[in-house]
């Protein structure tokens, strides 16, 4: 593995300016804020605690979605349509420092998205830690889903298609999983409904060191060693540049 | 003078199809070296494996002195590409495009100053990329090759559609970074561009070298065994290259306007070689 720290810095310089001045990647970027700023209307009237834990964690579950994958993949898949990716791998970046400065800048605008969205709906300080540990720690398996699909991926445009049917799988089970068993069923092994079943014992003062807390975490970790396995598989198939 | 570049027994395919089949060649250090042939001849191919994006199916490639691995990129400080599908950051100043890759070769921004100017391309440094017109767009991307000062400058078709005058630009820049000892492999389909800037060239078809040598030379070595005279009255005509012939037809005192030698230009000779055309 070839990381250097120069180039390190000049990437995520790079990759941070692109992401904030492309219209595409700002949008994934904006909608859960959107999300969040709609639902800080709806509460004032439910006043419910609970509630709010709710609406916190569904804003951070779009926010997972979104960013690890959809933008993660637009950003590896805008520097291939446009020849940038052939022009930093003859200018001695390697792959390895080119997929982990666009992780990194994608993992640290999801965290700036899941604390702008925590104040915005004003959430308890008492579960700010694991909100903010358990979403990195669900984003890890969906940044290397990210970076598989901008990988297959040729254009931005074609990113959308793929990652598609990726953000509903970790989304929307999540998120109805309660309404219906059929859903739980299936949720239940998402790295999202784990974050979700973390944040909402913490912020219910259920204790984290119990058998579903070290099952919610398991599931967490089993989906980053599959997405990373995954990840290699194409990596090595496909190379980050055909 | 030592090697830059060897290709010894080179094979490429492309499912089944070959594209590269048995090629050697040559570069030696300081030179410009043409490799010239019609779209499809395999010009592109042969960059592409000589800078580690494609594995040949056979052969060996030794690029400054080491041997080319595909996906190892330590060969990559040392030599620059150009190529049509080299890409830059379209919403970032030329500035800032230059600063980028001058921040990954870990070049001083002296040095971003001095080729900006070089490539007159100082008074547009704050312009955004996607707003320069295609010429300045071509000198970006020079700029952006020659940044880190490579001692090999690889160029894929540096001039395709670009006007006569900015063709003559780039034409200039190649010239001034050979001299100052970048060694430079050019592919051209465009056989004047290959006289004008080359030291020596070598002819590709179908996939293997069918002739090579310096221009002058592979001109005489197919220059017809005549001479043309033209007279005073408007006659013209045409007489082998051998002392008694010439003694004759110079008999004609006073009469002879001029006398020229029948050298083919490089295009003509890669139709006779080849019986294709260069496009």
């Amino acid at each position: 593995m070839k990381l250097r720290s120069h180039v390190m810095t000049a990437l995520l310089r790079k990759d941070l300016k692109m992401t904030l001045i492309n219209k595409n990647t700002l949008i994934m970027l904006i909608l859960p804020v959107v999300f969040a700023v709609m639902y800080g209307y709806i509460l004032p009237m439910t006043k419910d605690r609970e509630a709010t834990v709710y609406f916190i964690v569904i804003c951070q579950i779009m926010n997972l979605a979104m960013t690890p994958i959809s933008l993660l993949s637009m950003m590896v898949a805008e520097e291939k349509e446009k020849n940038t990716l052939r022009t930093l791998m003859l200018s001695d970046v390697s792959a390895e420092e080119f997929l982990l400065s666009k992780s990194l800048i994608a993992l640290f605008l999801m965290t700036i998205v899941a604390i702008v969205d925590f104040f915005l709906l004003k959430g308890s300080m008492d579960f700010f830690a694991v909100y903010l540990i358990g979403g990195t720690l669900a984003s890890l398996s969906l940044l290397f889903m990210g970076a598989m699909i901008g990988l297959l991926c040729k254009d931005q445009m074609s990113t959308g298609t793929l990652s598609a049917p990726f953000m509903i799988l970790v989304m929307l089970p999540a998120i109805f999983s309660t309404m219906n068993s059929n859903i739980h069923a299936i949720a239940q092994f998402l790295p999202t409904t784990a974050f979700i079943d973390l944040v909402m014992r913490q912020a219910s003062g259920l204790p984290l060191v119990s058998l579903e807390g070290v099952m919610s975490l398991a599931v967490m970790i089993v989906w980053v060693g599959l997405c990373a396995l995954a990840f290699n598989l194409v990596y090595r198939r496909k190379g980050i540049d055909e | 003078m030592d090697e830059c570049i060897r290709i010894a027994n080179l094979t490429k395919t492309f499912q089944g199809k070959t594209a590269l089949n048995q090629l050697n060649c040559v570069v030696k250090q300081g030179e410009i070296y043409g490799f010239l042939g019609p779209s499809g001849a395999g010009k592109t191919t042969t960059i592409k494996l000589l800078t580690g994006q494609l594995k040949p199916q056979s052969g060996e490639l030794t690029v400054l002195g080491k041997p080319v691995v595909p996906g190892r990129n330590d060969l990559y400080s040392q030599i620059g590409v150009l190529t049509d599908n080299s890409g830059f950051y379209e919403k970032m100043t030329v500035r800032e495009n230059l600063k980028l890759f001058a921040r990954i070769s870990q070049t001083t921004d002296t040095r971003i100053q001095q080729v900006l100017e070089q490539l007159g391309l100082a008074e547009h440094q704050n312009k955004k990329a996607e707003k320069l017109s295609r010429g300045m767009k071509q000198r970006l991307m020079f700029a952006r090759a020659i940044l880190h000062q490579p001692k090999l400058l690889f160029l894929d078709e540096p001039t395709a559609n670009l006007d006569p005058s900015t063709s003559e630009d780039v034409h200039r820049l190649i010239r001034q970074m050979n001299s100052q000892g970048t060694t430079i492999f050019l592919t051209t389909h465009n056989m004047e561009e290959a006289q004008e800037l080359c030291d020596h060239v070598a002819f590709l078809n179908e996939g293997h070298i069918v002739e090579e040598g310096t221009p002058s030379d592979l001109r005489l070595k197919y220059a017809e065994d005549a001479v043309e005279l033209r007279y005073k009255d408007g006659t013209c005509v045409r007489v082998r290259k051998d002392a008694e012939a010439l003694r004759e037809a110079l008999k004609q005192e006073g009469q002879l306007l001029t006398i020229h030698s029948q050298e083919p230009d490089l295009k003509t000779i890669f139709l006779q070689l080849t019986g294709r055309d260069l496009r």
